[in-house]
């Protein structure tokens, strides 16, 4: 057999705009693409080991930690499942708070990878400083939005990374009126800009080559309300499960070229995210984001992962309306003095929790023993879920490729990554994935 | 299966944008060439990007690139490479696979100064944690079981072990006040000074009560590096020690550390809960002897 040598370096060491350390490969033999690898070379960190004997309260401490643009989906996901563990129900307000940190976890991370990560593919930049000269009013609207949601997660988490705040039973310390205010007027005064994103993405079509039939998975939320939370799962073939049952649903693999396992949903590959949010439950969404959605059916093509990057879009524009509200909200109801639920110890008890992360399905099973202590951790993100998904996506993109007779190394290389990054991958928080067993 | 069997116009069209999209690429390419301005580099090893993301998130950074140039950043820019010289290198991550052990000599190798940034670069990171009680490759068989994967990792450790460190800027994640300040000394020219003084003295100097003291809360701010403002203390959160131990001499002993024993904290909690940011630190045992087991007054 003979391997032809094409006129390109099919190997991408090292993709960049992303979050954390991967590489693509592509072997081709006999003009046709034998194998696509996304190389996950970011170094294991075990955050569900190194938790085991640990205090709860600590180890829910150290999981924000899994991924610093994420870190509020992660915080508040562990949390949810140790207090179903412990059996300490969360107030409304709390349940309130936690929702509005997590939106403002959801609108600067869209935002960091729409404008900042993403679009330079699509305007021929390197980088949002190179692209800044020539489009200084969509980077400075950008770092308004992002800077929205960071502070939103400031407020109510110390910080808008490894927000300390949010702690098992509530919040430290709760917000005050004055300061939910300036929020309102902040998200107020930017919500005709955060349709900035979809207007700019608009003018790029999205490349129907790479185009397929796929699988989306998506928590079914509370209330008939699109949103973050959620008791089920639902697939695109109409299966639902209960968010407990992800282990027997959502399966993982060990494989060679990563420090990422890879999940399988009824043996096969499976989207998680912004597109398979819309494509399941787009009906949900209301107001402007809803308006935007319906005129622009043709770019939330399910069978699309360049589409994610208007679905998130159009969840920007919604994410801000919800945070609105509810922000609102707490300005007519907030309790300032409401008590912490303490953690009282009674009995070992194990939790579940499924969050929508910004990149999609984020679950924790977390099991401690009648002292507190971490027994058992299991984390599955998002990458994890949607890499063997992905490496479909990109199989297709290069073969389409190899097709036109036209392989100008750079193009592959850019087309390629540019579908890496509509996936907008986490690969930090992806690299630690396991079922630890006691 | 995944052979999109495309038809003769559809590739002509693709074959057509490939064409215009090379052109875009090689005009990117050959833009930004400037010239005068500290050369930085953004660089992760093992981590959770979270200290390039604090960088990513300080205000005003369109104006600060107008007085440096990245010339690697590779959460932010394709145009990226370790090979390239730089002024000041910016290292965030621990040292925990073989890769990023060559990385980082690399980085070494190419840049004048190099700064530890965050947790993981500094103390190890909270993927630390078990150092003491776990080794790697039962870490590694409870996580991936007995299949192979073709990197190789390794325990995680501080960057200072394999390579000279100029300067720590340390926080998990790092304060935006101290980035901007690390980086205002590099441009005029001088030094950042590394603070050497605990958490309790901001949090002091900030009037907040003592939830060690009042609450019988375990606060690690006497032992852990100051430059936060006792963020975590003013939101009525005990301190867990993100910004890394301070040195022995200078941690708050006499009036504070010896608290832990009188509210009831045995020293395995207190060692655990160090830990999570000071697993390498070799002053923990004796930190810990001398807060537990040295003289009290009964």
């Amino acid at each position: 057999m003979t391997t032809k040598q094409i006129d390109i370096p099919i190997k991408i060491d090292h993709i960049a705009r992303i979050e954390g350390k991967a590489g693509v490969e592509v072997i081709v033999e006999n003009e046709k693409v034998k194998e696509i690898k996304v190389n996950v070379f970011e170094g294991p960190r075990f955050f569900e080991a190194i938790a085991l004997g640990k205090p709860i309260d600590e180890a829910t401490a150290i999981f924000p930690r899994v991924c610093s643009f994420c870190a509020a989906a992660h915080k508040i996901t562990a949390i949810q499942a140790a207090e179903k563990a412990m059996q300490i129900t969360p107030s409304k307000q709390t349940k309130m708070l936690r929702e509005l940190m997590y939106l403002g976890d959801q609108i600067e991370s869209h935002t960091l990878h729409l404008f900042l990560l993403a679009l330079p593919d699509f305007l021929g930049f390197p980088d949002a400083f190179s692209m800044a000269k020539e489009h200084s009013s969509a980077v400075k609207t950008a770092l308004e939005l992002k800077d929205v949601g960071a502070k939103i997660q400031t407020l109510l988490g110390s910080r808008f990374m490894h927000q300390e705040n949010a702690i098992i039973g509530g919040f430290g310390k709760l917000p005050t009126k004055n300061s939910l205010n300036e929020i309102k007027l902040n998200i107020k005064s930017l919500l005709k800009d955060s349709e900035l994103a979809l207007e700019l993405f608009l003018p790029h079509k999205i490349w129907s080559e790479v185009s397929s039939e796929r699988t989306h998975l998506a928590l079914k939320p509370y209330g008939n309300s699109y949103g973050v939370f959620g008791d089920d799962i639902k697939a695109s073939d109409d299966t639902i499960f209960a968010a407990e049952k992800y282990r027997e649903n959502i399966v993982e693999k060990v494989v060679p070229h990563s420090f990422a396992k890879h999940s399988l949903f009824k043996n096969k590959p499976f989207m998680t995210g912004a597109l398979s949010r819309i494509t399941l439950f787009g009906n949900l969404l209301n107001g402007r984001a809803a308006e935007l959605a319906s005129t622009n059916k043709e770019v939330l093509d399910s069978t699309n992962p360049m589409a994610n990057n208007f679905a998130q879009a159009i969840e920007l524009v919604y994410f801000m309306e919800k945070a609105l509200l509810i922000t609102e909200d707490l300005l007519e109801n907030l309790k300032e003095n409401e008590k912490i639920k303490k953690i009282k110890l009674k009995e070992p008890g194990i939790g579940v929790s499924i969050t929508e992360a910004p990149r999609g399905l984020l679950a924790y099973t977390l099991e401690v023993d009648k002292n507190g202590l971490v027994t058992q951790a299991d984390i599955i993100t998002p990458t994890a879920m949607f890499l063997p998904q992905l490496e479909a996506d990109l199989k297709k993109e290069a073969e389409a490729l190899l097709q036109t007779g036209k392989s100008y190394g750079n193009v592959i290389q850019h087309r390629l990554q540019t579908i890496v990054r509509a996936y907008d991958p986490c690969v930090s928080c992806s690299v630690h994935v396991t079922g630890v067993k006691k | 299966m995944l052979n999109p069997n495309l038809s003769p116009k559809e590739i002509k069209e693709l074959a057509d944008e490939i064409a215009d999209s090379y052109k875009a690429i090689v005009k990117a390419d050959t833009e930004s060439n400037i010239q005068n301005k500290a050369k930085i580099g953004v660089y992760a090893l093992t981590s959770c990007y979270g200290c390039q993301l604090s960088i990513a998130m300080v205000s005003k950074l369109l104006e600060i690139t107008s007085a440096v140039e990245f010339k690697s950043y590779y959460m932010l820019s394709s145009d990226s490479s370790m090979h390239r010289k730089v002024d000041i290198a910016f290292v965030e991550g621990s040292v925990s696979t073989e890769q990023d052990l060559n990385e980082l000599k690399e980085i070494r190798k190419n840049s004048k100064i190099l700064v530890a940034i965050g947790a993981c670069a500094i103390n190890g990171g909270v993927q630390s944690w078990s150092t003491k009680e776990v080794e790697y490759k039962e870490l590694y068989d409870k996580v991936y079981g007995k299949k192979k994967i073709s990197y190789n990792g390794l325990k995680a450790t501080p960057i200072e072990h394999h390579v000279k460190i100029d300067f720590k800027l340390p926080g998990c994640p790092p304060e935006e006040e101290e980035i901007i300040y690390f980086l205002s000394t590099f441009i005029f020219g001088t030094w950042p000074e590394e603070k050497d003084y605990p958490v309790c003295q901001e949090c002091r100097l900030g009037g907040n009560p003592c939830i060690l003291i009042e609450n019988g809360v375990p606060c690690l701010g006497p032992i852990t590096t100051a430059g936060c403002d006792a963020r975590c203390i003013k939101f009525n959160i005990p301190c867990i020690g993100c910004r890394g131990p301070v040195e022995n001499e200078t941690a708050w002993f006499d009036s504070l550390a010896k608290v832990f024993k009188e509210k009831g904290f045995t020293e395995e909690y207190i060692r655990t809960r160090i830990a999570i940011f000071g697993a390498h630190n070799p002053n923990l045992e004796k930190f810990l002897e001398k807060a537990f087991k040295g003289e009290t007054k009964e």
